[in-house]
């Protein structure tokens, strides 16, 4: 079955290169990652029904290119994140259409690609669309310096890592996944060669000292950039963390697990007392992210199956609910142009399908039984209580932040009475309505069913 | 089990009918439900069946497979009947109470949903099950609470209900958690076959959740600030389902987990605390609020001293009485064009909503032959076990009379301004339904929730009953002493809450912002990288020659790297 992983693998880049070789887009984008979607899913529905547990491989292109059921999830969420920004940036340039499919042929490389020098290509190379999509499409003067901060933050981490990279190299012999799997380091190195992979992983991630650069980042952000951005960026240092970290690195990763626990579960804490004094909804949602990202860590590096599949469907999840959410803010500011949550009041009445719509969005976000946020949150607790009780309650205190913040932002925009400021309300529309509904049904089914996901990984 | 589909889907079809359509739609299928659960009711009541059936597997985990499904034992039954039963008769009633408001086919079907999720959290027969509609309640209630969404009042005494609940539901979910990694399991039944002993820190993380969902001692504050809400609402929140399920957790949970001390504790104190409150209050619906919250307290006290069949029983009594005097207090306010003032309300003719008043508080009382007295007195006596449960418990009955006379008093014996009433016929009979049932209910409890039988209350309840009446028929106006400022000021309980902890939190945000992200992060990471690049730049400027410094730096990560490996 390589042929139909190959195509899945090309097909964006086409997609892109004949965006840009012609005048419009036209359907071209949609007709592309359309391809990857279902060639992705169909891909994942072989390993739910099958319970296939091997990986496929393409050996023949210079460097392997193989999914298991690791990579599975991330990639299928990229299709769908992707296919879903290209449908609701449908009719405008060219340009973010062609970002967007090759971001997705780079996207799906980092999550399938078995050679870690080829991790890191593809890893470094998804920041040039990104800081594309961010320098040129931004609403305010201030994205330049946003984009520094993105630039610099995320270098420095790659560059250590780079340096780790060269010495596993160096000290095995071999780029491959497989080889590095089984190699056990010195006393030493090891130690070394973890922290300095897993700071590059924590800026990416990001747990709290190095997290500045994203609330800024997503604050200049276009809406699609957000959306790659939260949707999938953030997620690739999960997915580096749980394949170099816990995967290459285990004993050291046993060893420096309290590190994780702290860091996560002040970022728990303190992302969540944060995301309660910001004004600007979509800095919300990227604290929000924060927040959520810190239980990732804490539930992966418990060290248990049930954390561990609860970090991988917080990824997932999590992904779908903040895309959809900031779509829901994107639609706001393309209305009122603005993003201060005090100008909104009372959207409730004029907007209706909008505000229930969101609400089923914040109650994902809270982890509301039913949805895919619960199942997580309630499989990471289940992973680190039987850790220790003490982190345990820790987090959940963030989780009581984040009822917290996400009830408050709810109340605040879309109850209460109509400012002044708004003078005439449009609800969703169509278009809009078709981009924003599949995430909602993935957010359900995943919570209502989450074992077919849970059996794939 | 028909009902809780019947419950639920109540609003899938009611969005696309009219208004009234949906309505009845929402109304029958609560009907049905009554009908469907008193068969059950009869055949594991009387019949003595039990019952289990699996329905769907939610989610599989390891070892763990949660399979939700239904079980029919006879605490169960009895408490779905008593859910459906002011269920069906609380949404014939908001049909007529709500006629005048907009969005009224949300407002039906949310009232269903809540209904549904609390059947699904009674017939759970594990934990997770359990939280589905644990939540789900929750979640309605902030809709229901904050329905009237143009006042602000609403929006905040919403987010409060939630933001306390989710407390408690951390707890919950945290006794989930060590209940998985204790006994392996979260059913129920596997794990009350493989307990050794009861678990004390899982008891506590449970009664956290208890506590908030209660409204038990420290944590009622959002009782009272929901009263925002519609009528209605506020009858189905209070009386039967909301504030009951804490308790019906533990109930259900009772061998599993420990802290029993801390039940006693808790029920003990919250009797008088809460009750204290009532006697201050001057608003009917504040009044029977902390009322529920004090007889909240019988219900935990009676679960920590280990007699949790009265406790079901005085759930059951105590939430039929109490919905029912919620909905007269309901009509008043209503044919009184929404005031909610025991000191304007006194005057006017006798009605219907009227004479529920007075079932109802003397129900809430324990006057004796009404249904509640049988649960309570049961309780008082069951008490006996430890001292402070028994002080507590009697002082409870003098507060109980105390402030249900006064309101009494106030609202009908009193004269005030007369003015036009308006009564809705509709409103009468579901008020004159659920009395009956409340006063009947008594004597069919005592058919099947007790084995022995004894109709004696002490003198010692009589007589602080009876100083509750005389107190608060002599003095009812109440004067601001030293304890009655504390009081008056709840205990400052909001106070604490809100200016320690909720202010605080929300001031340490800001700190953090501003002094943390804002100047240090950033100061070390964006500035400070930015000077470091531009001092090297000059250096290396001024020496010269750039390429050889990158080759160097290019040599030196390589050989680095070798003398690693």
């Amino acid at each position: 079955m390589g042929m139909e992983l190959w195509i899945g693998m090309i097909s964006p880049w086409i997609g892109g290169i004949m965006i840009g070789m012609s005048k419009r887009s036209g359907r071209k984008g949609i007709i592309a990652s359309g391809i990857v979607w279902i060639i992705m899913t169909r891909e994942l529905v072989k390993r739910i029904r099958e319970e296939r547990k091997v990986e496929e491989r393409i050996e023949n292109i210079g460097y392997e290119i193989g999914v298991d059921g690791m990579s599975i999830g991330f990639m299928w969420l990229t299709s769908v994140l992707i296919s879903v920004s290209i449908l609701s940036e449908y009719r405008k340039e060219k340009g973010s259409q062609e970002q967007l499919l090759i971001m997705e042929g780079i996207l799906l490389e980092v999550f399938s690609v078995r050679d870690i020098i080829g991790f890191y290509i593809s890893y470094e190379g998804v920041l040039i669309p990104m800081i594309m999509m961010v320098g040129r499409g931004g609403s305010r003067e201030r994205r330049i310096r946003a984009v520094y901060m993105l630039i610099i933050y995320t270098l420095v981490g790659s560059m250590i890592m780079l340096m780790g990279i060269i010495v596993m190299y160096v000290s095995v012999g071999s780029t491959s996944y497989e080889v590095l799997m089984n190699v056990e380091y010195k006393e030493g190195i090891g130690k070394w060669l973890w922290w300095s992979i897993m700071i590059s992983m924590m800026i990416k991630m990001p747990l709290i000292p190095v997290h500045v650069w994203l609330p800024e980042v997503h604050a200049e952000a276009p809406t699609v950039g957000s959306v790659m951005l939260a949707g999938i960026m953030l997620k690739m240092g999960g997915y580096g963390m749980l394949r170099i970290g816990i995967g290459m690195l285990s004993e050291e990763s046993v060893y420096n697990s309290p590190v994780i626990y702290t860091m996560s579960v002040i970022s728990g804490i303190y992302g969540g007392m944060s995301t309660i004094s910001q004004i600007d909804w979509k800095k919300i949602i990227a604290y929000s992210s924060i927040v959520h990202m810190g239980m990732v860590g804490v539930g992966m590096y418990s060290m248990r199956r049930e954390g561990y599949s609860g970090s991988i469907m917080m990824m997932i999840s999590h992904g779908i609910i903040s895309s959809g959410m900031f779509m829901i803010v994107g639609m706001m500011y393309e209305r009122y142009k603005t993003r201060i949550i005090k100008y909104y009041s009372g959207m409730e009445e004029g907007m209706p399908i909008m505000s229930r719509i969101m609400w089923m969005l914040c109650m994902g976000n809270m982890g509301v039984p039913l949805t895919s946020g619960y199942v997580s949150e309630m499989w990471i607790m289940w992973g680190i209580m039987s850790v220790s009780k003490e982190i345990g309650v820790m987090m959940s205190i963030s989780m009581i932040l984040t009822v917290v913040y996400t009830i408050w932002m709810y109340n605040r925009v879309y109850k209460g009475i109509k400012k002044e400021y708004i003078k005439k309300e449009m609800d969703i529309s169509r278009r809009e309505y078709n981009s924003i509904s599949p995430l909602v049904v993935i957010m359900i089914i995943m919570g209502v069913k989450p074992s077919i996901w849970s059996e794939v990984w | 089990m028909m009902p809780i589909i019947g419950g639920v889907i109540g609003l899938g079809y009611g969005r696309k009918i009219g208004v009234e359509g949906s309505s009845k739609i929402n109304i029958r299928s609560m009907r049905w439900s009554v009908v469907l659960i008193s068969m059950e009711l009869y055949e594991s009541v009387i019949e003595g069946v039990k019952k289990e059936v699996k329905m769907w597997e939610w989610m599989r985990e390891g070892v763990e497979r949660v399979e939700c499904g239904v079980i029919s034992e006879k605490e169960v039954i009895s408490m779905m009947w008593m859910v459906v039963v002011v269920g069906s008769i609380v949404s014939e009633y908001s049909r007529s109470y709500m006629k005048e408001e907009g969005e009224r086919v949300r407002f039906m079907s949310i009232v269903n949903i809540f209904i549904g999720s609390m059947l699904i959290l009674v017939v759970s027969e594990n934990m997770l099950q359990m939280y589905i509609g644990w939540e789900g309640i929750g979640i309605c209630s902030y809709i229901l609470i904050s329905y009237w969404s143009r006042r602000k009042e609403t929006g905040k005494a919403g987010m409060k209900a939630m933001v306390i609940n989710r407390i408690g539901d951390m707890g919950i979910m945290l006794g989930i958690g060590k209940g998985y990694v204790s006994y392996g399991s979260v059913s129920y039944g596997v794990m009350k076959s493989v307990v050794m002993e009861e678990d004390k820190i899982m008891g506590i993380m449970i009664i956290m959740g208890v506590m908030t969902k209660s409204s038990q001692m420290g944590m009622q504050t959002w009782l009272s600030d929901a009263m925002e809400g519609p009528t209605p609402v506020s009858a189905l929140i209070h009386a039967a389902t909301l504030v009951t399920a804490g308790v019906y957790v533990v109930i259900r949970m009772e061998g599993i987990i420990g802290g029993k001390g801390i039940m006693i504790g808790i029920g003990g104190g919250s009797i008088v605390y809460i009750g204290m409150l009532g006697i201050y209050a001057q608003d009917i619906k504040k009044i029977i609020a902390y009322s529920t919250g004090s007889q909240l307290g019988y219900m935990v006290l009676s679960v920590g001293v280990g007699s949790s069949n009265n406790s079901i029983s005085h759930v059951i009594n105590h939430g039929m009485v109490k919905a029912m005097l919620f909905m007269s207090a309901g009509g008043i306010i209503h044919s009184r064009m929404e005031e909610q003032d025991i000191r304007k309300l006194g005057g006017g003719r006798m009605n219907v909503s009227k004479m529920g008043v007075i079932i109802g508080s003397m129900g809430i009382m324990g006057i004796e032959y009404s249904s509640v007295y049988e649960s309570k007195e049961e309780i008082i006596r069951e008490s006996s076990m430890s001292r402070y449960g028994e002080i507590s418990s009697v002082m409870g009955v003098g507060i109980t009379s105390y402030y249900s006379i006064r309101m009494i008093k106030r609202v009908i014996v009193s004269e005030g301004k007369k003015k036009k009433e308006e009564v809705e016929e509709k409103m009468e009979e579901s008020i004159m339904k659920l009395s009956m049932i409340g006063v009947v209910m008594g004597y069919l409890s005592k058919e099947w929730e007790r084995e022995s039988w004894e109709m004696e209350l002490g003198v010692r309840e009589k007589v602080v009953m009876m100083i509750g009446i005389i107190m608060g028929i002599v003095k009812d106006k109440i004067k601001e002493r030293k304890i009655g400022r504390i009081i008056g000021k709840k205990w400052y309980n909001e106070v604490w809450q809100n200016r320690w902890i909720g202010s605080k939190i929300e001031l340490m945000g800001r700190e953090i912002v501003e002094g943390i992200d804002r100047k240090i992060l950033e100061e070390c990471g964006r500035k400070g990288s930015k000077e470091i690049m531009e001092v090297m730049e000059k250096r290396i400027r001024r020496r010269g020659n750039v390429s050889k410094y990158s080759m160097g730096m290019i040599i030196g990560i390589i050989m680095w790297g070798w003398s690693c490996g």
